[in-house]
């Protein structure tokens, strides 16, 4: 039985008043709160443990190298990879999107084509971009319909026999859509092209199964499923990664070098040169064992998402921006007449954390013909008290505006 | 449509002690965003003329536009934003810097005013208004 006061409790951030106000977080999709064991581990391992990893042979290097690689398997066990060597530890989400655009497109050449979505963040826009102006690829964009969804017809009306990759979202950080992401990749290899799920949004509110998915890159980011901030994970399949060159030079990437030429580590330290962010990556390993205990939650967030639903659909003045339900973690919505961002000054003045703006989704805002929107944004230790309390200080807000 | 900018009250009817007094006199934050809000319906703003990307204020939320010139040693301001709040905020700068001469505005403290106002925050660089933006060009153009 999930118990979100249990989990609340967890949470030493969530245990405070902000503007004489109990704090009502409701900014998760922008970064979560970090339960106890998460911080614990990580002060632990600076406190006992610290020293740099895989090198020295000492017994403090011999600890941390040890939490470090089962850390590796912790997230192997999350996501269901095949293999350890197929977590490659990046900065976050963005670096590991910029990691296979700078690696896996390096082999792209012009007349390639890539093809992501209207609803993508720019972490998943001016990567591609980039190697677009670097090599002359195409870069194509699946448009969404009204709703905020993917228009799936069209986006098949694109996959042609010069697709490499198709790089979009699972969870979509503006709106909450869910994207048909097994639909999205099966299509994608029927026309013989890679697929890459930008899963910052996805991670702590589906359940993934990468070998089920059968995707050929998912990236996450360690902050946005309460973990610590600066690490993120690259999962791609083995043999990819083998294919693919190395990214980024200098220490533990490389086998041997000489100035006639080096040779590079195995996987997955050829694509993760420097010392890493280890204690975030022990903190990272707490937060998904957390994360697993609160799979019962995804009934507790959905119920939590419908509540808003309801509560926001009784508010005349708002519109509902993407999908009419089924959200996944994310609710944005504009308010006519008002400017997204007194909504949220506001609220902030009620002790209520949300977010509003363009959500790094320009493009998404101008299709949408927006300036931008306020978005909720829960997480498993938010209640129905969470949601009561966000209604009614919108309410004051709106009357306070009129 | 106007194409030209008119005089905004605040800086030369209104000055920033009738501000403080104005607002020693509202009690609770939503009793001063009541406030601000009026004084956003009374600031002109600008024509739409104006708000062009030359007169845009970086490091805004909300897009804020300020227009200055300097007439017979005075400073005159001329300043709009899309988000009502932030336009409020405006007549209180305002209210402070506009008619007045370099010297002047270069010794008003309006860390201490907003303080005094009850509105630290709205004046912190950690705030995305781009209120501090504005007060920043402003001091840099008369300094």
């Amino acid at each position: 039985m999930f118990d979100a006061s249990q989990i609340r409790a967890l949470f030493p951030a969530l245990q405070q008043q902000v503007n004489q106000r109990k704090l009502v977080y409701l900014d998760n999709a922008a970064t979560t709160q970090k339960p106890e064991s998460v911080i614990h581990a990580m002060a632990e391992y600076y406190r006992y443990d610290n020293a740099n990893v895989h090198r020295a042979s000492h017994a403090l290097s011999a600890r941390a190298t040890r939490q470090f690689e089962a850390s590796r398997e912790v997230i192997q066990r999350l996501v269901n990879a095949k293999f350890p060597q197929e977590i490659i530890w990046t900065q976050g989400t963005t670096g590991a999107i910029n990691l296979v655009a700078n690696s896996y497109g390096s082999l792209l050449e012009a007349g390639d084509e890539v093809i992501i979505s209207a609803m993508e963040h720019h972490a998943n826009i001016v990567p591609w971009q980039l190697l677009a102006e670097r090599s002359g690829i195409k870069l194509q964009i699946a448009p969404i319909n009204g709703h905020g969804q993917i228009d799936m017809s069209a986006f098949s009306a694109l996959l042609n026999e010069n697709t490499r990759l198709v790089s979009v979202c699972h969870v979509s950080n503006a709106l909450g859509t869910l994207n048909p992401i097994a639909e999205i990749i099966a299509l994608s290899h029927q026309a013989g092209a890679k697929v890459l799920i930008d899963g910052a949004q996805g991670i702590a509110h589906c359940d993934v199964d990468v070998q089920q998915l059968d995707c050929d890159f998912y990236a996450f980011s360690g902050h946005k499923m309460y973990g610590p901030t600066g690490i993120g994970v690259l999962y791609g399949k083995q043999a990819l990664l083998d294919a693919m060159p190395p990214w980024q030079g200098g220490g533990e990437m490389i086998k041997h070098v000489s100035f006639n030429g080096t040779s590079f580590n195995r996987l997955p330290f050829k694509f993760e040169a420097g010392t890493p962010n280890i204690s975030a990556v022990i903190g990272l390993a707490q937060a998904a064992e957390f994360l697993q205990q609160t799979r019962a939650s995804r009934e507790h967030e959905a119920q939590l998402v419908a509540q808003l639903l309801e509560g926001l659909h009784a508010m005349e003045q708002v519109s509902i921006i993407g999908p009419t339900k089924g959200q996944i973690g994310s609710v944005s919505f504009t308010v006519t007449g008002e400017h997204h961002s007194d909504i949220a000054t506001l609220l902030d003045e009620q002790g209520i954390a949300v977010r509003a703006g363009h959500h790094c989704a320009q493009p998404l805002m101008a299709q949408l013909g927006l300036k931008g929107t306020i978005r909720a944004s829960i997480a498993a230790y938010n209640n129905s008290a969470d949601i009561d309390n966000f209604l009614i200080a919108l309410k004051h807000t709106l009357a306070l505006l009129s | 449509m106007s194409t030209v900018l008119t005089d905004e009250k605040f800086g030369f009817d209104i000055q920033a002690n009738d501000m403080l007094q104005l607002f020693s006199q509202q009690s609770g934050w939503d009793n001063k965003y009541r406030q601000i809000i009026v004084l956003a319906k009374q600031l002109n703003g600008l024509p739409d003329l104006f708000k062009t990307d030359e007169h845009l204020i970086d490091g805004c939320e909300s897009a804020t536009w300020l227009v200055t010139r300097e007439i017979q040693g005075h400073w005159h301001f001329y300043a709009d934003s899309e988000a009502r709040i932030v336009k409020g905020l405006l007549a209180l700068v305002l209210a402070a810097f506009n008619g007045k001469s370099s010297q002047q505005i270069q010794d008003f403290d309006i860390h201490h005013y907003f303080a005094t106002l009850g509105l630290t925050k709205q004046l912190s660089p950690s705030r995305s208004n781009g209120l501090v933006a504005v007060v920043e060009a402003i001091k840099t153009l008369t300094c």
